[in-house]
């Protein structure tokens, strides 16, 4: 391995919201990781691929801080692994913002459909299965990952709600024989490793006796939480403080560290406040302080190579824990036949699977209730709570989920128009709010005849009213986004 | 020491006009992109159908000192 990262220092996920932010604490956060595919849009169209705005790269090239790239929805741990489709747009973030290296998760995210049909999104990121067969489709994905891109590569070590099964590598075990056969780098999520541990998993202690030290470039740390029982990797608050003493203990055995990332979600920033995250950035500064200045060159080496081990057998191969992530994560309709060529699934297993399914399913409902507020505020105030969570439960169930929420939203709306419902004014909302998400997605202008004033319908649902019959009055909109967001009536 | 702040609690906007409309607009453009990388659960359905009432402090006068 010849690259040895440059000492960048603490930083955090690069969100919009925090754009003031980041600019105004440039001595704090001295790295800014940009999750490039959360800035994209991907259009409506079939077949369209999603893209970032060249507006926004170079603002975000006048950043403070040095900054690096971390892929999210091209994970690198399954048999479908894409290296061609998003790829030119990834060069080009990298090659604009001077990124040193870049990183993805080893997860497994699209899995395969009946007779080769087109791959689909599970709707979340899932572990791959810990065998030798695993270590080499990784390590193969991981060096075409990297020759594409043309930049040195680190993966994730991922959060696992399983627990091991018969026949699988160890935790540590596995990570270090990934990162040694693809000769590459890791991204030690330590909060990932750290709620594994918590549900069951290989401790910290035991995955870092196993893993190549000098390999881990970056680290992970996040707030996590419980939820149905399990420790969950929620990036929702503070880091935990047992957390933050292990990490203070074990940060100068990294030779080779190059930053020490903090994530917070997207939909937890509003809740957690501008000075929970000062205090953050200030124990990341504190951890980095621990960082060791040792030379690399003194601790690589001295670790033997490798011992291959034997393969899982035919029972337990990437290609059958693929087919039984499909059957449990996808909707009926779109499953294979016949589940006799997955991985065959304990009782533990199959408790996780609905862990996986309710988290996944928190994603599916959460984008609609994000780019469709409207329509889901009337949908609540029509059908109540509970009526609300069985519409949305009979759409996920009938559905599969999309990678891009503009894709859910989208489908969301086919479903409501295949399944109409006796709700006035949910037609015209419905069509208003899915013109936004073309506008916005497609970059264009979108013309929408709605039946009655929007106004009065918009009013009606922000003072908590059902809209009723209303005026009819035959309203068009045009709708568009260039150079900044606007809806006149035509 | 006389407390100067006072709590007001904030179900909703009173009004939702067509301008309030394109800053709706505005927020859809800030959340169209790829889910964030975490593997836990998403609050935003929840946030929508259970919405916690919002706290202000204001001061006497009128002024937000605390959102």
């Amino acid at each position: 391995m010849q690259f040895t990262p440059q000492r960048l220092g603490p930083g955090a996920i690069y969100l919009r919201a925090l754009d003031g932010f980041f600019r105004s604490n440039g001595d704090l956060i001295r790295v800014a990781e940009i999750e490039p595919q959360i800035l994209w849009t991907k259009g409506t169209g079939k077949g369209s691929q999603p893209g970032g705005s060249p507006a926004e790269r170079r603002s975000l090239a006048t950043l403070p801080q040095r900054v690096l790239t971390h892929g999210v929805g091209y994970p690198v741990g399954g048999t479908i692994c894409d290296q061609t489709e998003h790829v030119a747009e990834f060069r080009r973030w990298n090659a604009e913002l001077g990124v040193a290296w870049t990183s993805e998760h080893l997860s497994i995210m699209h899995v395969p459909r009946e007779n080769g049909a087109a791959r689909q999104s599970c709707g979340f990121l899932m572990p791959p299965i810990q065998t030798e067969a695993a270590v080499r489709l990784a390590a193969r994905n991981i060096a075409e990952r990297r020759a594409a891109l043309g930049l040195p590569f680190a993966f994730e070590t991922g959060v696992n709600y399983f627990a091991l099964r018969d026949g699988e590598m160890q935790d540590g075990e596995f990570f270090a024989a990934v990162a040694e056969e693809a000769d590459c780098g890791i991204l030690l999520d330590l909060t990932n490793l750290w709620i594994n541990e918590k549900n069951g998993r290989a401790t910290i202690r035991e995955i870092l006796t196993r893993l190549p030290l000098e390999r881990v470039w970056e680290v992970h740390l996040a707030g996590a939480e419980l939820e149905r029982g399990y420790w969950v990797d929620a990036h929702s608050r503070e880091i935990d403080a047992e957390l933050i003493a292990l990490t203070a203990e074990i940060i100068p055995s990294f030779p080779n560290l190059g930053a020490i990332i903090f994530e917070l979600a997207p939909d937890r920033v509003a809740s957690f406040g501008e000075c929970a995250y000062l205090k953050e950035m200030e124990t990341l500064n504190r951890l980095w302080g621990r960082v060791s200045t040792a030379s690399a060159e003194t601790q690589t080496g001295q670790r033997p190579s490798r011992r291959v081990g034997a393969d899982a057998g035919p029972a337990l191969t990437p290609e059958r824990w693929e087919r039984a992530i499909a059957e449990r994560m996808l909707p009926r309709p779109i499953r294979f036949a016949s589940d006799a060529l997955a991985v065959a699934l304990t009782l533990l297993d199959e408790e996780r699977f609905l862990l996986y399914g309710h988290l996944a399913g928190s994603f599916r409902s959460g984008a609609l209730a994000e780019l469709l507020g409207n329509t889901i505020r009337l949908l609540l105030l029509a059908l109540g709570k509970q009526g609300l969570e069985e519409l949305i439960g009979r759409y996920t169930a009938a559905t599969p989920p999309a990678a891009f929420p503009t894709d859910e939203a989208i489908e969301f709306r086919r479903y409501m128009d295949a399944h109409p419902l006796a709700v006035d004014g949910l037609d015209d909302v419905l069509r208003f709010e899915a013109a936004l998400i073309e506008a916005a997605a497609n970059n264009a202008v979108v013309r929408v005849e709605l039946s009655r004033g929007i106004d009065e319908l918009l009013t009606n649902l922000a003072e908590g009213r059902l809209p009723g019959k209303g005026t009819r009055r035959a309203t068009v909109l045009e709708i568009g986004v260039d150079p900044a967001p606007w809806i006149r009536v035509a | 020491m006389h407390d100067k702040k006072k709590s007001v609690m904030v179900k909703a906007p009173a009004n939702m006009t067509l301008e309030q409309a394109q800053r709706a607009l505005a927020q859809v453009l800030g959340k169209v992109g790829h889910p964030a990388c975490y593997s836990g659960f998403n609050i935003s359905f929840v946030n929508a159908v259970d919405p916690a009432p919002m706290v202000l402090n204001v001061e006497h006068g009128g002024s937000v000192v605390e959102e």
